[in-house]
């Protein structure tokens, strides 16, 4: 096994627990010491959004925001995130998207299955990308992230523009729907 | 003809063509499709190693090696222009350089356009600071009369950028490009080509005449694809040129067996030898700077450097960081320094008087009068080569040939060894 990331030679350690889980090491050490979970960055996060804020905070101020802004109807119940967006993560996040090396996503597998585990009652809908995108990848990285959870995949949703996100701005993806 | 796909082997995506021009094209047989993946081997990059690949969700293998240049796959082909090759100009004196060859550069310079009219090969053995660049330009202006496509590769992007501007403000009338990951110039069916050896990789059968510079240097004696791609970016008849100041054994074994003509200078362009370098030791030199607190040597060496500005070198991006922070934020570079290319620039200007680097600044760069430290000089990323390459960057203009090189140790029986007799048997 070579690591994933840098393709360091893995040493399996062999352990009584490693024994009976099937869980595989995809990443070397150091690569896996560059992540930062976000409940290790903090110990308080916003009930919606699972930003990190100070301990007498409930809401961030986005999702208080989106609250007026939409009078209690706002259909996001809750994210939930588990790495935060830090340089390390960046660079893995060009190469899984934008260069299109499906490999990565083998790099979250346990971490993903993991947090399914403790969820009841849900389906699984990935957000939908647009075709010429699809082509151009290969892959859906929605998808892709959800086929990590072995649950059954629904795909409801449809496209209704091609349009980069990455390519706008905040104010831009907030704005983008003039109804709202 | 699509000017930029002749002699490559490039990508849909690189082709640049709208989707009808595409298909007249390959119906035309003008545009030949190679598979991406063949026999198990990438066949832009020459991987085979199975660690290297991976799979899409539609089954299909990918080449996850060079996917920084776009991924290659087995639904993803390379395309090579079938038409009829480009047809280069005339270039009738393109050298506007006003300078004078030493006798030892003339003789270098001299060989080097008898190989280009054999279609032979070269090695220029030159010790830093010979003045490498100058002993070329009757090679490029005889290829850029003669209707020849010349490429001066090296493994380091640092060495392009430097090489470029001068390469163009001496040669110009010739059509050249810059190539190196990450910059906006395409190769337009230019005469002139300086390249990181990486950038070689998308040519096939371009090249009349192939200089490698610093073909010693990392990553191209590490990484086998390299050489392979010097082969496959030559045409079948073609000049095939090495510089170095520090060649590795094969090469010097070559040489030495008469497998490859070789010119040797000894001597620095302004006729000073090479400054040898002192030695410091201090044991706790890497705990105590990774611990934040600056080594007093260290200290006064920078306090005796005065006005001068200096180089100094760590073994890792993370103890560069450290001495930044002990050092005022002295500015501090290593390969993946997301503003590098800038904070060279600026100390290439005069905007600081000192820059902390990884080895990625050891060779190819010329900064006029300056000093250079080594921090930790007996770790294992300065071998031989490398401290060599270091030294050389110290005393490099005529009107101040002797900078203060100085090696910082942790142990004083590994340094003198190789090091010293090293320094000494370069002299001329």
């Amino acid at each position: 096994m070579h690591c994933l990331i840098c393709y360091k030679h893995l040493q399996p350690d062999t352990t009584w627990s490693t024994l009976f889980t099937s869980a595989e090491k995809q990443i070397c050490a150091d690569c896996e010491s560059q992540f930062e979970r976000l409940i290790e960055v903090s110990n308080h996060h916003c009930q919606i959004c699972m930003r990190p804020l100070k301990e007498s905070l409930n809401l961030c101020g986005d999702c208080f925001a989106w609250r007026e802004r939409l009078d209690g109807r706002d259909p996001l119940k809750r994210n939930m995130s588990i790495f935060t967006y830090n340089e390390f993560m960046k660079e893995i996040m060009t190469l899984f998207k934008y260069r299109g090396d499906y490999e990565l996503i083998y790099v979250f597998k346990e971490e993903i299955k993991q947090t399914f585990v403790s969820l009841k009652d849900f389906a699984i809908v990935p957000i939908p990308l647009s075709e010429e995108r699809f082509n151009e990848r290969g892959f859906n990285q929605a998808e892709a992230i959800a086929s990590l959870a072995g649950e059954k995949i629904l795909n409801l949703l449809k496209r209704t523009s091609s349009e980069k996100q990455s390519k706008k701005t905040k104010q831009e993806r907030i704005f983008f729907n003039k109804s709202i | 003809m699509p000017r930029y796909s002749t002699e490559k082997r490039l990508l849909k995506q690189e082709l640049h063509l709208d989707e009808p021009t595409f298909q007249y094209l390959i119906n035309q047989n003008l545009l030949t499709e190679i598979p991406g993946i063949h026999q198990h081997q990438c066949q832009r990059c020459f991987n085979q190693g199975r660690k290297y690949f991976g799979k899409l969700p539609s089954g299909h293998i990918y080449c996850r090696k060079c996917i920084n240049m776009g991924r290659v796959s087995e639904c993803e082909p390379l395309y090579q222009w079938n038409g009829p090759a480009p047809v280069y100009e005339q270039v009738q004196n393109p050298c506007v350089w006003g300078g004078d060859l030493t006798p030892l550069q003339e003789h270098a310079s001299n060989e080097l356009v008898n190989q280009i009219k054999l279609n032979g090969s070269l090695l220029i053995h030159a010790v830093c600071g010979a003045g490498k660049t100058e002993m070329l330009y009757e090679g490029i202006s005889y290829a850029a009369s003669h209707s020849m496509k010349l490429c001066i590769a090296t493994p380091r992007a640092d060495v392009v950028r430097e090489l470029a501007p001068r390469l163009r403000k001496d040669f110009p009338n010739v059509k050249s490009a810059a190539l190196y990951g990450g910059s906006s110039e395409v190769d337009e069916q230019a005469q002139l080509v300086i390249a990181t050896t990486h950038q070689l990789l998308r040519y096939d059968c371009a090249f009349d005449v192939m200089i490698v510079d610093e073909v010693d240097a990392f990553p191209y004696h590490k990484d086998p694809a390299l050489p392979k791609a010097v082969k496959r970016a030559v045409k079948e008849k073609h000049t095939l040129i090495y510089l170095t100041a520090t060649p590795r054994t094969n090469l010097k074994l070559k040489s030495k067996l008469n497998l490859i003509p070789t010119v040797s200078i000894p001597m620095r362009f302004h006729g000073h030898p090479l400054p040898v370098p002192s030695f410091q030791y201090n044991k706790k030199i890497e705990k105590q700077i990774l611990e934040g607190t600056l080594p007093n040597q260290i200290e006064k060496w920078i306090n005796d450097r005065g006005n001068r500005r200096y180089l100094l070198f760590t073994p890792t991006v993370e103890m560069a960081k450290q001495l930044s922070t002990l050092l005022n934020h002295t500015p501090y570079v290593y390969a993946e320094h997301p503003d590098r290319e800038d904070l060279v620039k600026q100390f290439r200007y005069n905007k600081f008087q000192a820059l902390i680097t990884t080895t990625i600044l050891e060779r190819g760069v010329t900064f006029p009068s300056i000093d250079v430290a080594v921090i930790q000089a007996d770790h294992d990323v300065f071998d031989e080569a490398a401290l060599v390459q270091i030294a050389g960057r110290a005393g490099r203009s005529a009107n101040d040939p002797n900078g203060n090189v100085t090696f910082f140790c942790r142990s004083e029986n590994k340094c003198d060894g190789p090091v010293e007799t090293l320094f000494i048997s370069d002299e001329p």
